[in-house]
């Protein structure tokens, strides 16, 4: 659906936010994952018409979207990753305000809408308060909310979840997951668990590039067999960072758990089974390929 | 606490914008002081820029305008740290509430002092560059800014600094920290509108926040000598104003500091709620319902735009900013409407016309407020609430998002005006409205007022588009109105290009909108389609995504079809309009900017004075003219016969004739041939070589036609000499030889323009002084006949009976023949007049016609005034002599003048003055109709039977008499407190104007074309003088002297005859004549203690301890003591809350008075409350407030 061929961004102070960067996203759940700084809210933004790449295309059921913003505007769901409100207009208001303008004329069709989409955000008891008294959750369901108006054929969510507590986490996802059976859904995030919990598709980026996609599956399978884990001693940490290349560590236990990768086990390690997570560690770490 | 002190100086210090604050500060204060282009406060009169309290006023004004750089570092102080989130670290830290709160505003105050002191420190050094022209300095003299500095700008400092501090403390809000500016604004605008207005002078002194309406009360009656010279002190009102509002600053800091809450509550607050919600949510069962799927197409550009504006519409007024700017304008609106013009102390009737104009100028900064504050807002709002990248990843067109923006604006500023017009409709009812008209208050404010806020608010979006940097923006909005100020003062003033400018319409009853409509609508249309065009551009590079630089913008400009349709549209008609404009300005009408018309001014004098002034020409001796109005088309046509009549002993060769430089029809035809030899057309200016010159005794007949029948309308101010209704056309008639008095009188533009200090009036003594009379040079008495044809249904008039009324090719004709000779000086009036008639009969049976011709709806005081001529006509007759004519008429004309003005028979009287005024309200018994009349009246005397020669003091033989001769018929009918109070504005008038005198004062008997001396002295010595001899003794002698100089020929008359006269015939008052007349002399009394008993009688004894001292005065006003010795009454009064006002007289002795310490005793059967030293000001001084004493 969505086609993405090398494009590249430079920003004027030099950084290189993409560097030729191609997908290919279906319909269905497509996640992003990535540290901060690798680039997806550029690529996000780049999908979403708001900056042109200096070069590359973005076809949009191959029509050229950076030609023709318009294309990709009416049938997207767009919801950055801070945004906010007019503080003086109610939520009821404001997602009218914002259906209008993605074009549902009629007042009847749009006064349905509106109520279903803040039934189905939970906002509907609070749909008369203005925007300015929403705290920081419900913020971001009615943004949600507003990026699910007009029956969008991509919707693009950078790092949605950040602020939602598990059971606003899991009613949005579900909602994405439900949109995402005839929208291209692109979620950036962090957050490995919901990627591997709702994508079918991801792609790994780290300084501007992409380092990994497929199914979760294939990403995961790229990596079996290259990582080994075992608990040390915190005096060890020292010698083991020197001589192997670590992934990651963390405490379990209050004992140091360190994940390496080589390609074959190191002594005293054992072979790791991989998760996403795993994955994610080892092609964004420091001197991955 | 000294450690915040510190860190909040090197926090402050390092900063640039602290430094950029100091230069912008140095920079406009050098400016004001090293360059012509910055002007604060007048200045450039004979108050130099770096006198004590000119500078002091000049640095208070910039720092109040700079108010915004005290809230920047002072407001913000403990602001920022809860916009930065540091609040919560700095709460644990264990510092006391105190030392934090303080320690703020300390330091942040003392950094607003170092950044404040740029402004002396400006003004310093600009006055001392090179290139400053030293005379228009005062000399250098550091007191001066340590004094204005200590007094004034710290002082405000403090207070403005606790403002912004306290309030930005408990708001945490950049937002109330400017709208305290705004209200800060507020008071100093109403304290200004108090101090005004007279009986509030000195609240409104205590009420000035910024300390320099004390300023001026205490200096207010200084004169220019000392103004330039005297330093201003800490004491005095200025003393008290100060106290006042240090107290509130502290009370203000000690309250926000008890309010202040030292813990970060929102935090707290956040956590809470927060936990609820999670609760509720969990609770609620996830529902798995499908979203419906609607049509959804794009909109189009009308429907997107209409949504925009409605909720950008609604996002500003149920703002809280929109509200309180709102109620502060209303504020000042309320102030202004309420207080709107008093006119010699009586208040004007709430007439519709004064509301409109009111309200609206009043509210005119609230809207320019408004539109640079909100369109910066809306262009920012989706960034400002970081919804815009939601908004621009939307399919709806940019252009569709920029003009919605712009509608909005526009519905807000028309939902404000209908605001501004219902306060003012019920403050008018409130006041008791005479004439509610409401189509005047929405063609005003729909037709005028708002299409020029429409083309403000189109340019600052476009300003804020184009520039993207919102305080950037701000910034050259607001820098475009100081320059576009600045290039029209250096001479670039066409409204063609001044940005969005339209010509100013003053309103008038008679005369509705007047010639002002027409080059308002074409410049409404020619702006108007200008910002169209500026909005169509913006909404093509409105700044969408990230992509914001102004090239890449550019390159993807995108417009619409219909919008560019519309931008072609709005060229064309920006284009066509153009060129209307530039054909009715400068090729119907010539176009001088305003430093040419001085550039003419100053040409006239440079060639033609050294020639032509006081050199022999031709008289007029004989005058028929026949005026055709066209009123509804702003034209006229003057077709006449002059006989010109060679009254001196030379023979003339050469005549210069002028006239009104805007004539587009001129033709002169001598009956002996002449030759021009110069035509300066610039000035209206010609000389005619004679064929044969014209010997002694000769006579030369001209027959003329002068007309303007341009139409259409000119650049600058409209020609209001002929209109629709309401024509008042004065000299349509060529005059001969050079008239001095078009001479540029101030002396800073004579400098400029290489010219050397005008000219002084001849002394009575200079020869050939007595050879011509100040009106009407070169003419003594004329016989005059005029015909005037106007609109059918309009009267015509002109000074002299009318002989005959007829239909003429539609037009209704008069012709007016006056049958005994006057001065060279007459006036064309018509309008649609009703008539008030009446009959006054002499003691000897002649009957005079009296008429006030007026317009219809202002017949509110039109009775006083037919009582004021009659009242007028009774005292001159029984004290002067008869009065010359058959008849006298009152002529109302339009608001677009404020005087009465007496023509032979004949007085146009502003609609403004006297037929508008409330009197009855007036407690006092001030009757300002009849007392203006009565002076007119008194002018067909003093002016009109005698007129002084071409000298100075000549001035004083008709304005003060005329003038003295309206107050003493105005005083019957008045209480000795009344009629003092009327003196007492006399007397202020005399204070004030001799304080800023620019060529110097004169005594009463040598003044020069000086207001405050001919009239307000003027009339204050002569009614002392009837008070110390008896008025009929003094009248007896102002009969002897109009009889013996009535209508007379060269020599004429001078002020100082009339003293000598006045010598001879009162003795005994020889040196109390020449005090008053001939020196400048001020008397002053100070009561310095009064205590009141009873004794056992029951007669209440009253001791009054007093000094008395008087001094001479130079013009510059430098004093030398003199003995004083005389006559002086002391009163005692029932109560007295002012200097003007003294309450009930309940005794008054006369005491003899000499210079140094006296006790006096006063015996009263009731129990006074005051004494008052000369209640009825027959000594002349400055100190009047020290002659009143409460018991």
């Amino acid at each position: 659906m969505i086609e993405i061929s090398n494009i590249s961004k430079t920003y004027p102070n030099g950084v290189h936010a993409l560097d030729n960067v191609s997908l290919s996203i279906p319909v269905g759940l497509y996640g992003l994952l990535g540290p901060n700084g690798a680039g997806k809210s550029s690529l996000m933004r780049t999908i979403a018409t708001l900056q042109e790449p200096d070069s590359g295309s973005v076809l949009l059921n191959g029509v050229d979207v950076i030609r023709q913003k318009d294309a990709m505007r009416a049938t997207l769901g767009y919801l950055p990753q801070e945004f906010g409100f007019y503080p003086t207009l109610s939520g009821e208001a404001t997602l009218d305000h914002f259906a209008e303008l993605k074009g549902i004329k009629n007042s009847k069709e749009r006064k349905d809408l509106t109520e279903t989409l803040l039934r189905q955000v939970n906002l509907w008891d609070a749909r008369k308060k203005a925007v300015g008294g929403y705290s920081g959750g419900m913020k971001q369901r009615l943004g949600i909310a507003i990026a699910l108006v007009g029956n969008p054929g991509v919707i693009i969510v950078d790092e949605p979840t950040a602020g939602l507590d598990p059971t606003e986490r899991n009613r949005f996802l579900n909602l994405l997951a439900e949109a995402g059976e005839r929208a291209a859904v692109i979620l950036s995030t962090h957050i490995v668990e919901d990627v591997q919990e709702l994508c079918e598709r991801v792609a790994i980026i780290a300084k501007g590039r992409v380092v990994a996609h497929g199914t979760p599956e294939t990403v995961i399978a790229d990596v079996s067999g290259k990582l080994f884990r075992r608990t040390v001693a915190k005096h060890e940490l020292d010698e083991i960072e020197k001589t192997l290349q670590v992934v990651s560590k963390r405490l379990v236990a209050g004992k140091p758990v360190v994940t390496v990768t080589a390609d074959e086990c190191p002594a005293g390690f054992d072979a790791v089974k991989p998760g996403l997570e795993d994955a994610y560690f080892l092609f964004t770490a420091d001197g991955a390929k | 606490m000294k450690a915040i002190i510190l860190f909040e100086l090197r926090f402050r210090l390092r900063q640039i914008s602290t430094w950029m604050f100091v230069l912008i500060l140095a920079i406009m204060s050098f400016c004001v002081v090293a360059t012509d282009f910055v002007q604060v406060g007048g200045g450039d009169g004979p108050i130099k820029a770096t006198s004590p309290g000119m500078a002091a006023m000049i640095l208070t004004i910039i720092a109040a305008l700079g108010s915004i750089i005290s809230a920047a570092l002072v407001g913000t102080a403990i602001q920022r740290d809860f916009e930065t989130g540091t609040h919560d670290i700095l709460f644990a830290t264990g510092m006391r509430k105190q030392d934090y709160y303080f320690g703020r505003y300390i330091g942040s105050l003392l950094v607003s002092f170092l950044v404040f002191m740029a402004l002396p420190l400006g003004m310093m050094i600009g006055s001392v560059m090179p290139w400053v022209d030293p005379n228009v300095l005062a000399p250098f003299d550091i007191r001066t800014y340590l004094n204005l500095y200590s007094a004034l700008l710290v002082p405000n400092l403090i207070l403005t600094g606790a403002l912004f501090f306290v309030f930005g403390a408990a708001s945490r809000s950049v937002m109330a920290i400017y709208i305290m500016g705004v209200c800060l604004f507020v008071g100093y605008a109403a304290s200004q509108t108090l101090i005004q207005s007279m009986d509030n002078r000195y609240i409104g002194a205590l009420l000035d926040p910024f300390g320099l309406a004390a300023m001026r009360y205490d200096a207010r009656y200084w004169t220019v000598f000392e103004k330039n010279t005297r330093q201003i002190t800490l004491a005095g009102s200025l003393l008290i104003n100060r106290a006042i509002w240090m107290a509130g600053a502290a009370v203000l800091l000690a309250g926000g500091f008890r309010t202040f809450q030292f813990k970060s509550s929102r935090a707290g607050q956040a956590s809470k709620s927060s936990k609820g919600k999670a609760k509720r949510a969990a609770n609620t069962p996830i529902i798995e319902t499908s979203l419906p799927v609607y049509q959804t197409t794009p909109l189009s550009f009308i429907g997107a735009m209409t949504s925009i504006a409605r909720a950008t519409y609604s996002d500003i007024v149920k703002g809280v900013t929109y509200k309180i700017i709102m109620v502060a304008g209303l504020m000042l609106l309320t102030i202004n409407v309420w207080n709107a013009n008093k006119t010699f102390d009586n208040a004007v009737l709430p007439v519709t016309r004064i509301m409109v104009e009111t309200g609206f100028n009043s509210f005119m900064l609230f809207y320019v407020i408004l539109i640079t504050f909100y369109a910066g807002e809306l262009v920012w709002r989706e960034r400002g609430v970081r919804c815009d990248q939601i908004m621009d990843a939307l399919p709806t067109r940019s252009s569709a998002v920029a003009v919605g923006k712009f509608v909005a604006l526009a519905l807000m500023l028309v939902t404000t005006t209908l605001v501004v017009i219902a306060g003012c409709l019920v403050l008018q009812i409130l006041k008791g409205s005479p004439d509610t008209n409401l189509a005047l208050y929405f063609t005003y404010g729909f037709g005028i007022s708002l299409p020029q806020l429409f083309i403000l608010a189109a340019e600052a979006i476009f300003i804020h588009t184009i520039i993207n940097q919102k305080f950037m923006a701000h910034g050259i909005f607001l820098i475009g109105f100081v320059l576009q100020g600045a290039i029209a003062g250096i001479g670039f003033d066409h409204g063609l290009y001044q940005l969005g400018s339209i010509p100013q319409v003053p309103l008038s009853d008679m005369n509705g909108f007047g010639p002002f409509l027409l080059p308002a609508r074409w410049f409404t249309l020619y702006w108007g389609s200008f910002s169209a065009l500026l909005l169509l551009v913006s909404s093509g590079i409105w700044v969408r995504g990230k992509d914001t630089s102004i090239k890449q913008r550019f390159l993807r400009i995108d417009l619409p079809l219909a919008p560019r349709i519309g931008a072609g549209l709005a060229l064309l008609s920006f284009i066509g309009s153009g060129v209307v404009i530039f054909y009715n300005t400068n090729v119907l009408h010539r176009y001088q900017s305003s430093k040419d018309a001085v550039r003419n001014q100053a040409n006239y004098e440079k060639w033609f004075r050294a020639d032509w002034y006081k050199k022999p020409q031709p008289k007029v001796v004989d005058v028929d003219i026949d005026v055709t109005l066209m009123p509804k088309e702003g034209k006229y046509i003057s077709k006449g016969k002059l006989v010109l009549e060679n009254t001196h002993d030379v023979a003339i060769s050469e005549v210069m004739v002028t006239h009104d430089d805007g004539l587009n029809e001129v033709v002169l035809t001598p009956d002996s041939p002449w030759t021009e030899t110069r035509y300066e057309r610039n000035l209206g200016v010609h000389v005619f070589r004679l064929g044969k010159p014209l010997p002694a005794g000769g006579k030369l007949t001209v027959n003329f036609t002068l007309g303007d029948t341009r139409g259409g309308f000119s650049n600058g101010q409209q020609n209001t000499q002929v209109v629709e209704n309401g024509s008042f056309l004065t000299m349509p008639v060529p005059m001969i030889g050079y008239n001095a008095d078009g001479e540029i009188s101030d002396d800073a533009e004579r400098r400029r323009q290489d010219l050397k200090p005008k000219e002084q009036m001849p002394q009575p003594t200079a020869a050939g002084a007595r050879d011509r009379s100040y009106l009407a040079a070169e003419s003594d008495w004329v016989k005059f006949a005029c015909t005037v044809r106007t609109d059918a249904d309009q009267i015509g008039v002109a000074p002299g009976y009318l002989e005959k009324e007829w239909d003429e090719n539609g037009r209704r004709c008069f012709r007016y023949v006056m049958d005994t000779p006057i001065r060279y000086f007459f006036t064309v009036v018509s309008a649609r007049y009703t008539k008030l008639e009446d009959t006054w009969t002499a003691p000897d049976g002649r009957k005079v016609a009296l008429q006030v011709l007026y317009h219809a709806p202002h017949k509110w005081n039109i009775e006083r005034m037919m009582a004021g001529m009659k009242a007028s006509l009774a005292y001159c007759e029984a004290n002067y002599t008869p009065y010359q004519y058959r008849q006298l008429r009152i002529l109302e004309f339009p608001a677009y003048a404020t005087f009465a003005q007496a023509f032979p028979n004949t007085v146009p009287y502003s609609e403004a003055i006297g037929f508008i005024l409330n009197v009855d309200k007036d407690r006092r018994g001030m009757d300002t109709p009849y007392y203006v009349t009565a002076h007119e009246t008194a002018h067909q005397w003093w002016a009109h039977q005698v007129i002084g020669a071409d000298a100075a003091g000549s001035e004083m033989l008709s304005e003060a008499l005329a003038d003295y001769t309206a107050g003493r018929i105005l005083s019957k009918k008045l209480p000795v407190a009344g009629e003092r109070r009327y003196l007492m504005q006399s007397v202020e008038r005399y204070l004030r104007g001799r304080s800023s005198d620019r060529i110097g004062e004169n005594p009463l008997a040598l003044c020069q074309h000086q207001q405050y001396i001919h009239y307000s002295k003027g009339t204050l010595i002569f009614t002392a003088l009837s008070r110390r001899v008896g008025e009929e003794k003094l009248n007896s002698v102002l009969a002897e002297f109009a009889r013996k100089n009535a209508l007379q020929k060269p020599p004429y008359c001078t002020g100082s005859d009339l003293v000598n006269l006045l010598k001879q015939r009162l003795p005994e008052q020889r040196q109390w004549i020449e005090d008053a007349f001939e020196k400048i002399t001020l008397t002053d009394f100070k009561i310095t203690d009064a205590a009141v008993k009873q004794d056992s009688d029951g007669i209440w004894e009253t001791t009054v301890k007093l000094e008395s001292r008087a001094n001479y005065s130079d013009a510059k006003g430098q004093e030398t003591e003199k003995a004083f010795s005389g006559d002086v009454k002391i009163a005692l009064t029932s109560a007295s809350d002012k200097t003007e006002y003294i309450g009930d007289v309940i005794a008054m002795s006369t005491h003899k008075l000499s210079s140094g310490k006296q006790t006096l005793t006063l015996r009263s059967k009731t129990k006074p409350d005051a004494v008052v030293v000369d209640p009825l000001i027959e000594w002349l001084g400055r100190s009047m407030d020290d002659r009143v004493k409460t018991l």
